[in-house]
């Protein structure tokens, strides 16, 4: 059993938990400028690194929040939580 | 104004009155007001609203509740909130509500149709809720005052101590109360 921390609720079962996929995707300001290649690189492209990944998570079964999380891929360990708009 | 007359409980087809010696004793309280309050804590005219109809202001600390004359307030998350009426009141609440943030950014849903309660007591009431909530339930970790949004066998369930001491109220979907009855049923033979 996992445990994450929920910036608001604090520590809660992994199972409580959904990924909402990679953090701090900024959406270009002025998209009727972007080329087809941009935009799709926008909407789709991820980062798939092996070690520590900026993700958000959604406390789906506690207060329905969205985080974002730092978390290792290799081991699982998410070394920190913070709410949306914030700096770790 | 529904008539009270017609309502059935989710739970009219369980008898929990025949649990097992040593099992938990649980009773619904079915037909209580369920209001869902969304605003922010930061604007003082939405305090102000609710601590004049209410009587108390939302509690901003996470995972606590209060309690205010026959009305309690769940905190559900840092916008959000679960006003429990009496039996029949939810909707004289509503309009109170409504008419004092008019002009307030904020939503009130009444939920009262949609979910039940129920109180689980005894000594085994911790054993039973913890056969499928990932949640420490121990006193000395989940105290009067606080509360929680969890899952209860995979089932979605907002769950309280009770002042008392001697278990837990749990409110859930009245959609999924045969199915957590019929879960706890089960999970109580063993309680002989």
């Amino acid at each position: 059993m996992l445990l994450i921390e929920c910036p608001y609720c604090g520590e809660r079962d992994e199972t409580e938990f959904s990924y909402a996929g990679e953090a701090h995707i900024a959406r270009p300001l002025e998209t009727e400028k972007l080329n087809d290649a941009e935009w799709a690189d926008y909407l789709f492209m991820r980062k798939n690194p092996k070690g520590a990944h900026r993700e958000q998570w959604l406390h789906a079964a506690g207060c329905r929040r969205y985080f974002n999380a730092e978390r290792d891929t290799v081991n699982y360990k998410v070394k920190s939580t913070y709410k949306i708009g914030e700096q770790s | 104004m529904p008539d009270l007359f017609q309502q059935h409980s989710p739970l009219v087809q369980i008898d929990f009155g025949e649990l097992q010696d040593n099992a938990p004793t649980i009773e619904e309280t079915p037909f209580l007001g369920y209001l869902n309050l969304r605003g922010k804590t930061s604007n003082m005219a939405f305090v102000a609203a609710v601590l004049k109809v209410l009587g108390v202001e939302p509690p901003t600390t996470a995972n606590t509740m209060v309690e205010s004359g026959d009305y309690r307030i769940y905190w559900l998350g840092p916008d959000e909130w679960l006003v429990i009426t009496p039996t029949g009141q939810a909707g004289k609440v509503q309009s109170e509500l409504n008419a004092e943030l008019k002009d307030v950014f904020s939503s009130i849903v009444d939920n009262s149709s949609g979910l039940t309660l129920l109180k689980i007591t005894g000594e085994n009431a911790t054993k039973l809720l913890n056969r499928d909530c990932p949640l420490d339930l121990h006193p000395w970790v989940f105290k009067p005052g606080q509360c929680a949004q969890t899952r209860f066998a995979k089932a979605g369930m907002t769950i309280a101590p009770l002042r008392d001491g001697s278990g837990f109220e749990i409110i859930i979907r009245r959609s999924f109360a045969d199915y957590i009855g019929l879960w706890m049923q089960d999970a109580c033979v063993e309680f002989e």
